[in-house]
């Protein structure tokens, strides 16, 4: 039967640099227990499986990746070209609404004289009396 | 197109970031093995994998321009690798746990090849890939990093974020399980 405590140093052992008196004592369980060290060589083994296992992609990977990086980059091109002409066409767009609304103010200021908000919202006047008489008597 | 295997990686991402795809392309070979082996380690030798590898080399990509060097190149496409299994595994885990109402963490049985057989090279790799997918995600990670990918304790828990005193004791447990699943064959 193999101690637990020194089991637990056999597999630490195996991935990090034991304390001295930790290395003495696990020395010495080696020493004794023969089961111990057919432990440690088939944990050996284990490691040994392990990293003699090498995967590798099926043929065609690199041009798949190279051919999805492609594919990627033109996205972004056309996202990209979508965005510019999106700007410039707001720009020109805003450009013009400007133009059209300075071009109203003008004509309104040369028709009215001035540019106050009944001149602005095309409404008279009206007095409350006139109001009044406008809801009751037009029909 | 020019011969890139005498560039270093610096040189080879910083000529991908001006557009060159025959670097990014010799940066895919140097790293394709390490990737296969993060995984396939992880996920299996299967199609899954295989497209779970596209996408880190993918992703890579797009982060080219937000890679600064501050780890090797080969610990940050790890790193991503190893990600995006983890999001692989956790998609299965809900496709699975959806179909079968069952545990979905618990230990299958490994069919263990006939006596006659297991000398079989082919027969090794595929009790080592069936010993590997009976371990949990998260003592499998450290295995494929430390075991297959031979990263040292401190990269690995680099890596995957996480104390050395944590990787230790999962991958203490890890070659537990593994030296009890793969008892009859050693």
């Amino acid at each position: 039967m193999i101690n637990q405590e020194m089991y637990e140093l056999l597999l630490r052992s195996m991935n990090e640099q034991l304390s001295a008196d930790e290395d003495k004592k696990l020395k010495l369980a080696l020493k004794v227990s023969a089961e111990l060290r057919e432990e440690q060589v088939k944990l050996g083994k284990v490691g040994e499986l392990l990293s003699s296992r090498n995967y590798g992609f099926t043929a065609g990977f690199r041009n798949r990746v190279m051919q999805a990086v492609s594919d990627e980059k033109k996205g972004k091109v056309i996202s990209m070209d979508f965005g510019r002409s999106f700007t410039s066409m707001f720009n020109r767009i805003a450009v013009t609404g400007v133009a059209v609304i300075l071009l109203l103010v003008i004509s309104l200021y040369i028709s009215h004289g001035s540019l106050n908000v009944n001149t602005i919202t095309g409404v008279d006047p009206i007095s409350e009396d006139n109001l009044i008489s406008f809801l009751l008597y037009e029909k | 197109m020019g011969n890139y295997t005498s560039y270093n990686d610096s040189e080879l991402i910083e000529k991908a970031k001006c557009g060159e795809d025959a670097a990014f392309e010799e940066l895919v070979g140097r790293y394709e093995q390490q990737v296969a082996n993060t995984v396939k380690g992880m996920l299996g030798d299967n199609a899954a994998a295989e497209d779970v590898g596209q996408e880190t080399f993918i992703r890579f990509y797009r982060s080219l321009e937000k890679f600064r060097g501050d780890s090797a190149l080969g610990t940050y496409i790890t790193r991503i690798a190893i990600n995006l299994s983890l999001n692989e595994i956790k998609k299965q885990k809900k496709v699975i746990s959806l179909f079968h109402r069952k545990n979905v963490d618990d230990v299958k049985e490994i069919d263990l090849p006939d006596q006659r057989n297991r000398e079989s090279e082919s027969e090794s790799k595929d009790l080592v890939d069936k010993a590997l997918q009976n371990l949990k995600p998260e003592f499998r990670m450290v295995v494929v990093l430390r075991m297959l990918q031979g990263y040292s304790t401190k990269e690995a828990a680099s890596i995957l974020n996480v104390p050395i005193g944590t990787v230790l004791s999962r991958l203490a447990r890890a070659q537990k399980n593994l030296r009890r699943i793969l008892k009859p064959f050693i």
